[in-house]
């Protein structure tokens, strides 16, 4: 079956080309590999994904913020009406505010229930505590204020009777709310929860400190948040609500309205960046900062089409010089003429062609593992086992290709043929996977095109399942089956057919 | 059992080429030279031999075996020169002279060492920037280094200086000598009169004729002779002698005569009283010989036609 002179012949006519295309393949993966590692990369997604997560917890507070400063403003405007109420029926200020702060509790109570939460639910307590804690009865949260360095404030009950408190209970539901949800957010417990929400981000505490939401630092950033937040909200629903015409309107109309009003407003003023932007470049935005640049780069990028380049360069040239090259020009009839049967020749031909390209795999695997261990960095997900069967799958896949170029070579006597056919149809593979890489899913969806997705359906390299591996699905194994099939029915019909055929020698 | 034989060898390509029906027998130490023009079909038959060709009917034997199914066992035996002198991709002479003789399973270079001694051949130079020349002792070498006792040559000395033709054809001859059988196409008939045993002319396909060279061509029973005379009375009384003129030039005084072997003594004695301008044999040739024929089998042919 094999012949020892042949195939050092054939070593001896590729071993240069083998050797050339070996090293800038290693080169080049070399170069990919520790560019792209060294930092610039991961840290490009990392700025992106920053923003995304930043303007997000930022909206989550300015909501919060606006959140916290209704229901305080709110509290006290009806605290006010039922200190009015128990003034009038007692005539006495102290016992009305008693009695006040009492009903203020049923409806606090009643206020929670109404929003679903139960009696003694985390929600409801914060409810609870900011209500009092705005409201400071008695002094109970002077401790609270201080603790945070600030006077604590005093509900000024002297012109309740008097005036229209509106500006009043605004102003210092704003301040007051304000400290409140700073001190709340710096709190290690609320900082955790917080933390548990942006898990699936990456975002760790030391992260987190980074965006400047949690010690002093942090509370007199969201202290400002939420100051500005107000100002802002306060001002717009003053000038929309003086827009609308409440002349002819009954009081439910009313305060429906201002609810309308009201919602608007926040919407607008706590929308994130992400979610101000159309929703296809957000979900893109989004995907971008979570996506791993460093394996697409590595994995798709290079194994699928740069990578492959060269190695499908060699295969094409030396797979067509293995057979038809031979025949074509007639060099063949020296093998022929020295008793060497034809099977000999396509074993020992075929075999060369998968163990030279074995071993430049066996050489990309090991440069890709040295320069893993030299990038080594936290930020990289992708693991040595993932590495080899990347390389692996390569190998697979140019088996396949070489299976069709070999092919080719056996069934044409002309170089120009085995050539158009055996190589035109592996460049078109790998054509059209550049193209389809552009439509596929691994491409964020800001630059992807899905209508060149269709080009992942015509070229065999789509069965190099990346994606599955560095997921670590096993899709990918009856897809290297497949390819597996595809080389080695190839490699059969095309030493079969050089048996069988005339040759011009 | 015969060194060559071919049987109803058929390999139609369609379009009327290929080769048709071809019967032939080459003995054991014979040579044997193949003619006939370009795309006559002389390169099949020998890809046939060689068992590169699968035959479309018919069977070529070489040492008794059937050829395509053989071709590796006979191959053994065989040292060929192809038409298109093409090499493996290998840097230099001497590379591709050892790795054909690893092929062969040669360990000893020795003989082949003696042949480019012979051939005065520099095997060192790049295999891409030989002269033909060079590139035909070269594959001449790699075909004799196994010692086979057949040699098939195709076409060998096309695009050869005629000095280089002679010393090739030499070297060839001597391997004759040692008892080879040698078959040779060529589209070239002089080189083929002093060099073979047989000639075989085959022509759209089909083996036209074979010439046996020593009792057809060299050895005649008769000769042709021209003659020139001085004067036109001489010359019109030599053609009342009763010799067989084959050819007529009046104008010039001249005759072509046919005569036998036995016969030129009489001629002389009878030229005598002649004033004969100048005698001369008309040497007859392998060409001469196949244009005859061609002409008989065309008579004949007209002939057959006129008869149905």
């Amino acid at each position: 079956m094999f012949s020892k002179a042949l195939f050092k012949q054939t070593c001896k006519a590729n071993g240069l080309m083998w050797a050339i295309i070996t090293f800038a393949v290693c080169f080049m993966l070399a170069c990919v590999m520790l560019i792209s590692g060294s930092g610039n990369i991961s840290k490009m997604t990392e700025g992106i994904s920053d923003t995304i997560i930043d303007s997000t917890i930022e909206s989550y507070m300015e909501r919060r913020a606006i959140n916290y400063y209704d229901i305080s403003g709110n509290a006290l405007t009806t605290f006010d009406e039922y200190f009015k109420q128990e003034y009038l029926a007692t005539g006495d200020a102290n016992t009305a505010y008693t009695n006040a702060v009492n009903k203020l509790q049923a409806y606090t109570a009643a206020l929670c229930s109404s929003l679903g939460y139960a009696a003694d639910s985390d929600e409801a307590q914060e409810v609870q505590g900011l209500i009092f804690c705005v409201l400071n009865a008695g002094h109970q949260f002077d401790e609270f204020y201080t603790s945070v360095n600030e006077t604590a404030p005093t509900y000024d009950m002297a012109t309740v009777m008097a005036a229209d408190r509106a500006e009043y209970i605004s102003e210092y539901a704003r301040n007051n709310s304000s400290i409140f949800l700073a001190a709340n957010m710096v709190k290690e417990e609320n900082v955790d929860k917080i933390l548990n929400q942006l898990a699936a981000f990456k975002v760790s505490a030391e992260k987190y400190a980074e965006y400047g939401y949690s010690g002093v630092e942090g509370y007199n950033n969201i202290k400002t948040i939420s100051q500005n937040t107000l100002v802002t909200y306060i001002a717009r629903y003053n000038y929309d609500y003086s827009l609308v015409d409440t002349s002819t309107m009954t009081p439910e109309e009313i305060s429906a309205k201002q609810k309308e009003i009201k919602t608007n407003i926040a919407g607008d003023i706590t929308s994130s960046f992400i979610s101000t932007l159309p929703k296809d470049v957000s979900d893109g935005l989004s995907e971008l900062g979570e996506m791993d640049m460093y394996s697409m780069i590595i994995g798709s990028i290079f194994f699928k089409m740069a990578g492959l380049l060269l190695p499908i360069i060699y295969m094409i040239m030396v797979a067509n010089n293995l057979i038809a090259g031979q025949v074509d020009s007639g060099s063949m009839a020296y093998i022929l003429s020295t008793s060497t049967k034809r099977k000999q020749v396509i074993f020992t031909q075929a075999l060369y062609l998968v163990l030279s390209l074995f071993a430049m795999f066996c050489l990309t695997t090991v440069t890709s593992l040295v320069c893993l261990k030299i990038v080594d960095s936290s930020a990289i997900s992708m693991t040595y086992t993932d590495l080899v069967l990347i390389n692996l799958g390569a190998f697979l896949t140019m088996f396949a290709m070489s299976g069709i170029s070999f092919m080719a070579s056996c069934l044409f006597n002309r170089s120009k043929h085995s050539m158009s056919i055996g190589g035109g149809l592996n460049m078109f593979f790998l054509v059209a996977s550049m193209l389809g890489l552009f439509g596929s899913k691994i491409m964020p969806s800001v630059v992807r095109l899905s209508s060149l997705n269709f080009f992942n359906y015509v070229t065999i390299i789509t069965l190099f399942d990346v994606n599955s591996i560095l997921n670590g699905t096993t899709t990918f194994i009856w897809k290297w089956a497949i390819l597996a099939g595809i080389g080695l029915i190839c490699y059969l019909i095309g030493s079969i057919r050089f048996q069988k055929k005339d040759l011009p020698l | 059992m015969e060194t060559i034989e071919l049987q109803n060898l058929t390999k139609d390509y369609g379009e009327g080429r290929g080769i048709f029906d071809v019967n032939l027998t080459i003995k054991k130490g014979e040579m044997v030279g193949f003619v006939g023009t370009n795309g006559s079909g002389k390169t099949t038959t020998i890809r046939n031999i060689m068992g590169f060709l699968k035959p479309t009917s018919g069977k070529a034997y070489v040492d008794g075996l059937e050829t395509w199914r053989n071709a590796s066992e006979i191959a053994k035996h065989i040292g060929y020169v192809p038409g298109e002198i093409a090499f493996p991709d290998l840097p230099s002479g001497t590379a591709f002279l050892k790795s054909q003789a690893e092929f062969y399973g040669l360990k000893d270079m020795s003989f082949a060492n003696s042949l480019i001694e012979k051939l005065q051949l520099d095997p060192r130079a790049n295999l891409k920037r030989m002269s033909k020349g060079m590139k035909q002792k070269t594959a001449l070498v790699a075909a004799l280094m196994n010692n086979p006792d057949i040699l098939i040559l195709d076409e060998p000395t096309t695009g050869l200086d005629p000095l280089m033709r002679l010393a090739f054809l030499d070297i060839i001859k001597q391997e004759h000598k040692k008892g080879k059988t040698i078959f040779m196409s060529s589209h070239l008939f002089n080189e083929m009169e002093d060099t073979c045993d047989r000639v075989v002319l085959i022509d759209h396909g089909h083996i036209i004729a074979i010439a046996d060279m020593d009792k057809d061509v060299r050895n005649r029973p008769c000769k042709d002779f021209k003659i020139e005379f001085k004067n036109k009375t001489d010359y019109e009384k030599f053609k009342k002698l009763k010799y067989k003129i084959i050819r007529d030039q009046e104008q010039y005084n001249q005759v072509t005569i046919n005569i036998n072997n036995n016969e030129i003594n009489k001629l002389f004695k009878s030229l005598h009283n002649y004033d004969v301008k100048f005698i001369a044999e008309v040497k007859y040739t392998l060409e001469k010989h196949f244009k005859n024929i061609l002409i008989n089998n065309k008579i004949m042919e007209n002939k057959f036609k006129e008869e149905n």
